[in-house]
């Protein structure tokens, strides 16, 4: 009887451990939604409101990074995107028009565009951790046939959030936080294509 | 759905402006007004504008809220992004507060900030491309000067208002080499004193004095000075703090308008420095300003002002097109 207290005392410490290591991140996808292996995707900009400069164009690289890596998703080269955006001069990618949406899909060659803004993207000072970093941002998957939006996140985490103990394991910086989060939304989103 | 708190007023006959001078028609009507990004942000402190005719957008240093906001010809917001600037001193970048925007037929945002000593070339989106040091293009980095005001031409030369330990306009082409210089500190008509705004119109140069006379400067496109016009005395054709030049063509003949921002008014002159109209006058209906702080035009039939102090950026039609008879 005393064991088992115990061993139920361990599991509640690993479940709140645990609840601390989670990713932060929230999906939604449209109930019925896979994604087919012939997934081409483009990355625009993420719109920037987070008061930092150059988030937006980091998160954009960390997705196009991530997603890259991912042999089930053909990801178009970041240069031709900006150029597609440059020449049509489509300056906000958040709130992007079923023309803006067609044009690019055509100048691209793709299926389906992703987007999103970066929210948050600081560091704070904490007396015992030092910098604790912030990031958060949102991320949409546009069916380009369609038009429709198939999938959103919400990436939000802090880099004590994985912390165990006297701030081992956390994380210290912005950039690499964002990195994390793009990683886990690319591992994600790669996890719902067809093989 | 746009968000509310933008406001696109569509006026019926009730915002007429009326000429000081003519009684009995209606110059200008107010056709649009809004006082926010789209966003829910008000702007604070907007400073200069700037209409892009090849995109038929609407550029506003928003210099309160440190960014640029892009309207579209209804003023409702198509971008708006954040100024980022560095500190010389400790080399942080930091939030800047834009005064003055333009853009070349490529796309190219160049921005004068308050905090910076330099212009920044921005992308289309607001990323930062490159900057023009004005010291460096006069050959000499211990000079400490400024970009107050700025313009381009329609072969996208850009024309720079620098002060400081120098004061004149440095005129660079398309590609951002220096061209020429144009005038000098000094108390004769072709120099200046406080240049505050410039403006180029088919190959000529104005620029606006706050202190020296006269208050508006013509230059040729080679930089020779021409001729000018206005005081700084109290006679209605005179200008206290002019702030911003714009220029329209009316049945065939192009008219000058110059904010002043003291009087809360916008004048209008013909070419040969004759005022035309006066508009404006300070309060909050349509039509009146509260420190007014940019004009841009579309040189046909659209005038876009901004104030400072009122936080809105109005769009005036212009109904009369014989004002100069």
């Amino acid at each position: 009887m005393h064991l088992s207290k115990c061993n139920l005392f361990i599991t509640m410490c690993a479940l709140l451990l645990l609840t601390g290591c989670g990713s932060g991140i929230r999906h939604s996808y449209q109930s019925d939604v896979q994604f087919t292996s012939t997934m081409r995707l483009a990355i625009l900009p993420f719109d920037n409101l987070s008061g930092r400069d150059k988030a937006g164009e980091k998160v954009t690289e960390y997705l196009f990074q991530s997603l890259s890596r991912s042999e089930k998703i053909h990801v178009a080269e970041s240069g031709t995107v900006y150029d597609a955006l440059r020449r049509n001069r489509i300056r906000s990618t958040t709130v992007l028009t079923g023309q803006q949406i067609d044009t690019l899909a055509t100048a691209l060659g793709v299926t389906h565009l992703l987007t999103g803004s970066v929210l948050d993207y600081s560091e704070q000072d904490n007396q015992y951790l030092g910098k604790v970093p912030t990031v958060a941002f949102t991320v949409s998957l546009i069916d380009v046939s369609t038009g429709q939006t198939v999938m959103t996140a919400t990436a939000n985490d802090r880099g004590d959030r994985r912390s165990f103990l006297f701030g081992i394991g956390s994380i210290k910086s912005s950039d690499l936080l964002a990195k994390r989060l793009a990683d886990d939304v690319a591992s994600r989103l790669a996890s719902r294509v067809e093989k | 759905m746009r968000p509310a708190c933008i406001f696109l007023l569509l006026i019926l006959g009730a915002a007429s402006i009326w000429s000081q001078s003519e009684s009995d028609f209606e110059l200008l009507k107010v056709t649009a007004l809004t006082q926010d990004d789209g966003r829910g942000t008000r702007f604070r402190d907007p400073a200069r504008l700037f209409f892009d005719r090849n995109s038929q957008e609407l550029f506003v240093a928003d210099a309160g809220n440190h960014r640029i906001v892009i309207l579209d010809t209804n003023l409702l917001a198509v971008h708006s992004f954040d100024h980022f600037v560095t500190n010389p001193f400790t080399g942080e970048t930091t939030k800047g507060q834009p005064m003055a925007v333009v853009v070349s037929s490529r796309g190219e945002i160049f921005v004068v900030d308050a905090l910076a000593d330099y212009v920044d070339v921005l992308d289309f989106r607001g990323q930062s491309l490159e900057r023009i040091y004005p010291n460096r293009l006069l050959g000499d980095t211990t000079l400490r000067i400024k970009p107050t005001a700025l313009t381009i031409d329609d072969s996208d030369n850009l024309y720079l208002i620098v002060s400081g330990d120098k004061t004149t306009v440095l005129v660079l082409d398309a590609s951002l080499s220096m061209i020429r210089t144009i005038g000098k500190v000094g108390d004769s008509p072709e120099n200046f004193s406080t240049p505050s705004a410039i403006g180029v119109f088919e190959g000529r140069v104005y620029v606006t004095d706050m202190h020296s006379l006269p208050a508006v400067k013509v230059f040729d496109s080679t930089g020779v000075y021409i001729s000018g016009f206005a005081a700084h005395d109290i006679d209605t054709k005179d200008l206290s703090l002019p702030q911003s030049i714009g220029f329209t063509v009316v049945a065939g003949k192009v008219v000058i308008w110059i904010l002043d921002t003291l009087r809360q008014v916008i004048k209008i002159y013909s070419l040969d420095g004759e005022l035309v109209f006066t508009i404006g006058g300070m309060g909050t209906d349509l039509g009146k300003f509260q420190f007014p702080s940019g004009l841009s035009t579309d040189y046909t039939s659209t005038v876009y002002v901004s104030e400072k102090v009122g936080g809105r950026i109005q769009k005036f039609q212009i109904l009369y097109q014989d004002i100069i008879r």
